[in-house]
């Protein structure tokens, strides 16, 4: 005996519709995320409501069936439904508070690792070796505490020379001296190889003398060209080239005669500054002087060439406006941080 | 030297300004580093003629004096009391402008004339000495006497050589013969091509004959000299114009007698020297080499003991002076002296160097000497001094007379000859220079020349700077410029034009240490190279090499160690606030070896960590610490493909902490140490005789740069796996004696497969341990490379890695 199918029908959408609502009440009321899918299961759950209302389905007429698993599927899907939606609100609410608990204040400080800083002159100074490298030199080194005749004689400025008071050495006993040039490693060098040398040779150099624009310690770079027919040309080729690259193409370079013992002929080289309206004098050079390739057994009459020596910290003061070369050398951080 | 255009153009007609000139000159060798414009600190100040003086009413000093200004005739109250009638005068009329501080040597003309009227008589301007003008000047007794040949109404300015230019002209070492205004006139004429006009004078010369005999005794010093006697002169001030031109190039004008001997120097670069005749013995002068311990009281009150090596004039008793460098004090001239013998000579420069130098007294003679005069000048610097003298002696004098003449002849300076051939040039500077070219440029500059291929060239008596052809080929350069010379690059070899050394990889490295430093918070400093013998000692005694002539007692000896001065800047900084100092410094240390030889020089790097960590807001303020450092130069060694660096503790460094240093090394070779300062240096330096401020610990290390270059050993990729580790922690308890880096080479050395890594993450000390022992935990990380790995394997290792640890350190799992 079956009841009668509308009757049934009409039950069992009651029953489902007082189902759905129990749902949304149910799953509004969750406030956890780890509380959902127990509240799921009641309704959805192999146990669940609706497993219970399938069971009615087997009540009804076959006919009436298709009609009321519409309904219950209807139903069951809106349950779901809900519980998804619930789900996600969770999720959010979850979401959320895990937002509020990471907020930082984001302008606090970075953890930084605080940078030190290259010493000005050795900034300059890697930058000229590396053009100087690139120019074709390869470098050469030797002793900053040297023998008189390094360091004068064998480059052409015996003891009674007036040109030793160009430079105020310092000297040791034994006839030894604090260099007061790169220079004396053109003499090394070439003592030790043959011909080509290519070299530069960027080191401390030694002047008894302190003020405001000189200091008893500063850094030079040598450099020397030494081939069969190297020549004036190519000096100024070679120069030209280092100070364009240094200075940029625009300033004006001027080579003008000079006088050092151990070049013939000498020149020194001054390039435009722009900013002080003025030339400003970079570099010391020459045809190495033939005595001096004497000196070191090369014959003058089959080999020649040129070399040039220049300060670095001039260089770099003007660079980044330093005033005083006592800073440089000092050790003081409100110094050295401007150059981080 | 200062050259004064002025004084430069009595001897060269160019048109050039002088912005011109001193590019020329620059370009042509002789720099010129600046041009300082000599105006006249005043305005609208007139030539006048005193016509008559009366006294003025009222006030006893003053004078009235009715004057010719030009165009009017005018009533002046003035104090001087050498205002006379017939005197020519400098005369501010109302609105001429007088400088306001006559000593500073500032441009001012701030302090303008107006009427005035002094003690009731009305004056229509001043009458001015040559201070209240602005023009310096010692003598100031009254108004400035003007020559009476000079237009009354002229513009001072105009009728007197008051404005000028002067030429700072840096003189190189090898051209002495620039160290004169004719020298340099020389330079400017051959690049103008004009003639050079030698001055003109009348000698009046009465008698000749050795009144006083001169004897050279020692020809290689003095090639040769003469002497110039003048009698009857009186003592005076210059005329206005030499003054004004010595002043102009820095000399102080002081009278007559002293200036002309100023002014040729200046002018033909010889060095002259007056003796008081009636001062000199005999009178007789002979030229030779003072005996040892000789003495002498030179003109700067200065008594000097002599040597061999110094060349000395003396009279019939003996030394008085010293040769070319400077003048003895008996036989010096005086506002008194009427009678002078005159030298004018040529000595060795080396001989009046070694004199000058050693005696550490230079003098505008001696510098001359020491660069080479021109020998050939001598005699026209002495009769010039003659002329000059004679002419500016006092007025009223009687004519003064040249009684005689004196030269001696020792030796003949040669000339330098040079072989060239004009092709030379283009070998030396890489392009042609036409010979015509050559010749003129030679020629321009006093060269002789011979004809033919083959030149056979003499050099002007002035230059003992060439020698061989290099130098001529110099002349020809600067003769033509260096503009005319192109700008090529050299020729090299293909198979060794990019030829690098081992200096040249070092120095790359050297760069990637200091950068990785850099990234890690130190700042690179540059230390000078010496310190005082003070602080050197209090770091590790005795023995450190001393310079002979240190600039201060604070650089007086070379470095042996960088850590002294890396001390010092840390000390620094922190009195100047730093919370936290890092610095490294690269650079030699020099380890003396026997008396003679050069040091040895090694390069090192040093660094120094003190004061705080750096401040991070969540850390708060946390003190650095030798871990720090130490952290800093493993990673160093690890970032240089060296590892891990050996270490052990190490106490036989006196000046770091014994029980917080520890000694480095890389494959059995030291490398150097870090640890603490030690506390008792510390304190030391702290005191007032270094005055230190070192509140808290200093850490150092100082590392041979060296071994750290060499023994980096390339990177070569290892197939790693993919299989997963697994970690266990060992807490051992161990005697309190181990060191923790013995428990790490232990399980290293024990070699087991699968253990991957070994990392300490605790170490304790304390009651729960119990005395004498300590806990040091281990993370081990276990890793099998091609299979999975197996708590049976974990457990194995474990097993034997602790079994091992107790044979080898006395470990026991806590």
């Amino acid at each position: 005996m079956t009841e009668p199918t509308s009757d049934a029908l009409s039950t069992l959408k009651s029953e489902l519709t007082r189902l759905t609502d129990e749902a949304r009440g149910v799953a509004d009321a969750v406030a956890r995320e780890v509380d959902l899918p127990e509240a799921k299961a009641r309704f959805l759950g192999r146990k669940g409501a609706f497993g219970q209302v399938m069971r009615l389905l087997g009540k009804l007429d076959k006919a009436a069936r298709p009609e009321a698993g519409q309904h219950i599927n209807a139903a069951k899907q809106i349950v779901s439904d809900l519980f998804d939606k619930a789900s996600q609100r969770l999720e959010e609410a979850t979401l959320q508070a895990e937002l509020a608990a990471g907020a930082v204040d984001v302008t606090l400080p970075g953890r930084r690792t605080p940078r030190g800083a290259l010493h000005p002159v050795q900034v300059v100074m890697d930058e000229l070796i590396d053009i100087f490298m690139t120019l074709g030199f390869d470098v050469a080194d030797g002793p900053e505490l040297e023998m008189e005749r390094y360091n004068f004689d064998l480059l052409n400025m015996p003891a009674e020379h007036p040109a030793r008071d160009m430079q105020d050495t310092f000297y040791l006993s034994g006839h030894r001296v604090l260099r007061t040039q790169t220079s004396p490693v053109q003499i090394r060098t070439m003592e030790a190889q043959q011909p080509p040398v290519r070299i530069i040779a960027p080191g401390r150099v030694f002047r008894c003398d302190s003020d405001a624009t000189h200091s008893p310690m500063f850094h030079q770079i040598e450099g020397l060209w030494v081939d069969r027919d190297t020549t004036l040309a190519d000096l100024k080729g070679v120069l030209t080239a280092f100070l364009n690259r240094l200075f940029g193409d625009d300033k004006p370079v001027r080579f003008r005669p000079s006088y050092f013992p151990f070049t013939e002929p000498s020149v020194e080289v001054d390039v435009w500054n722009p900013e002080r309206d003025e030339w400003m004098e970079v570099l010391g050079a020459g045809m190495v002087h033939p005595q001096v390739l004497r000196n070191v057994g090369y014959d003058p009459d089959e080999v020649q060439g040129f070399a040039f020596g220049l300060g670095i910290e001039r260089l770099a003061m003007i660079r980044y406006g330093i005033v005083g070369i006592g800073h440089l050398f000092e050790g003081d951080l409100r110094f050295h941080r401007q150059f981080s | 030297m200062k050259i004064s255009l002025n004084w430069l153009r009595r001897y060269v007609d160019v048109d050039w300004d002088a912005e011109q000139i001193a590019e020329r000159l620059t370009l042509s060798g002789t720099e010129v580093d600046g041009v300082i414009r000599l105006d006249a600190r005043f305005d609208g100040v007139k030539v006048a003629k005193v016509l008559d003086t009366r006294r003025h009413p009222n006030a006893e000093k003053l004078q009235i004096a009715t004057v010719d200004a030009g165009d009017e005739t005018l009533e002046i109250v003035c104090g001087a009391p050498n205002c006379r009638p017939g005197l020519t005068v400098a005369f501010a009329p109302v609105g001429a402008r007088l400088p306001k501080d006559t000593k500073e040597k500032q441009q001012d003309k701030a302090f303008e004339i107006t009427e005035a009227e002094i003690r009731g008589v009305p004056s229509a301007g001043m009458l001015c000495s040559e201070s209240e003008l602005g023009l310096g000047g010692g003598h100031d007794d009254g108004i400035a006497e003007l020559s009476s040949e000079l237009t009354a109404g002229q513009l001072l300015t105009d009728a007197l050589p008051i404005e000028d230019v002067i030429l700072d002209v840096g003189v190189t070492a090898n051209r002495g013969d620039c160290l004169s205004h004719i020298g340099v006139a020389r330079e400017l004429a051959a690049m103008a091509g004009v003639p050079l006009k030698q001055p003109t004078f009348d000698l009046p010369l009465i008698a000749e004959g050795p009144v006083v005999p001169v004897e050279i005794a020692a020809p290689e010093q003095c090639a040769h000299y003469i002497g110039r006697v003048i009698r009857g002169l009186k003592v005076t001030q210059s005329p206005f114009w030499m003054r004004r031109l010595l002043e102009a190039v820095g000399v102080r004008a002081i009278n007559n007698l002293v200036d002309v001997t100023n002014f040729v120097l200046m002018e033909l670069g010889q060095p002259l020297h007056a003796f008081d005749l009636n001062a000199l013995n005999g009178p007789a002068i002979t030229v030779r080499a003072a005996g040892a311990g000789e003495r002498l009281t030179t003109l700067d009150d200065v008594e000097r003991t002599l040597e061999a090596s110094d060349l000395v004039i003396c009279d019939a008793e003996g030394p008085v002076a010293l040769a070319g460098v400077m003048g003895g004090q008996t036989s010096e001239v005086t506002e008194q002296t009427t009678d002078v013998f005159l030298e004018s000579a040529w000595f060795d420069p080396v001989t009046v160097r070694l004199t000058s130098k050693r005696l550490g007294l230079g003098s505008e003679s001696s510098k001359r000497f020491e660069r080479f005069v021109d020998p050939a000048v001598s005699r026209l610097a002495a009769d010039r001094a003659a002329s000059l003298l004679c002419a500016l002696s006092a007025p009223g004098t009687t004519p003064q007379v040249v009684e005689a003449v004196t030269t001696t002849v020792a030796r003949e300076i040669p000339r330098a000859q040079v072989s060239y051939r004009p092709e030379d040039c283009a070998r030396r500077v890489g392009v042609e220079i036409p010979a015509e070219r050559q010749r003129e440029a030679l020629s321009a500059y006093g060269f002789e020349v011979s004809e033919g291929d083959a030149w056979q060239i003499t050099a002007p008596t002035w230059r003992s700077d060439v020698a061989e052809s290099a130098d001529i080929v110099e002349e020809v350069v600067r003769y033509v410029g260096y503009d005319a010379i192109p700008t090529t690059m050299p020729k090299a070899d293909g198979k060794d034009a990019l030829k690098r050394g081992a200096t040249a990889a070092r120095i790359k490295a050297e760069r990637h240490i200091r950068q990785f430093l850099a990234g890690r918070g130190y700042h690179q400093t540059i230390g000078f190279s010496f310190h005082s013998q003070a602080l050197g000692e209090a770091f590790d005694g005795p023995g450190y090499l001393p310079l002979i002539n240190p600039l201060t007692e604070e650089l007086a000896v070379m470095r042996r160690l960088l850590a002294p001065r890396l001390v010092v800047a840390a000390a620094r900084n922190l009195r100047h606030g730093a919370r936290g100092v890092a610095l490294f410094e690269m650079g030699k240390v020099f380890l003396p070896q026997g008396e003679g030889e050069l040091p040895v020089e090694v390069p090192r790097l040093g660094v120094v960590l003190a004061g705080d960590r750096p401040l991070y807001w969540a850390d708060g303020r946390q003190k650095a610490d030798l871990f720090d450092l130490k952290g800093v130069i493993e990673d160093l060694c690890a970032d240089l493909g060296l590892g891990l660096p050996e270490q052990r503790a190490y106490s036989e460094i006196e000046w770091l902490h014994p029980g917080a240093t520890a000694a480095l090394s890389i494959g059995g070779q030291d490398i150097g140490y870090v640890g603490q300062l030690h506390p008792r240096l510390a304190r030391n330096l702290s005191r007032p005789a270094f005055g230190l401020d070192l509140p808290g610990p200093i850490w150092l290390a100082e590392l041979d740069l060296q071994p750290l270059l060499q023994q980096a050993s390339p990177r070569r990729f290892k197939a790693y796996s993919n299989q997963p580790g697994a970690t266990r922690d060992l807490a051992l308890v161990l005697p309190s004696e181990i060191p923790a880096a013995q428990v790490l080479t232990a399980i290293e050395e024990l070699g087991i497969e699968v253990v991957d890594s070994a990392e300490i993450f605790d170490v304790y000390e304390g009651s729960a341990v119990g005395e004498g022992a300590r806990s040091v935990a281990i993370s081990i990380t276990f890793k099998a490379t091609h299979r999975t790995l197996t708590e049976e394997d974990i457990q194995d290792a474990k097993e034997r890695l602790l079994s091992h640890l107790g044979q080898t350190v006395g470990a026991t799992l806590r």
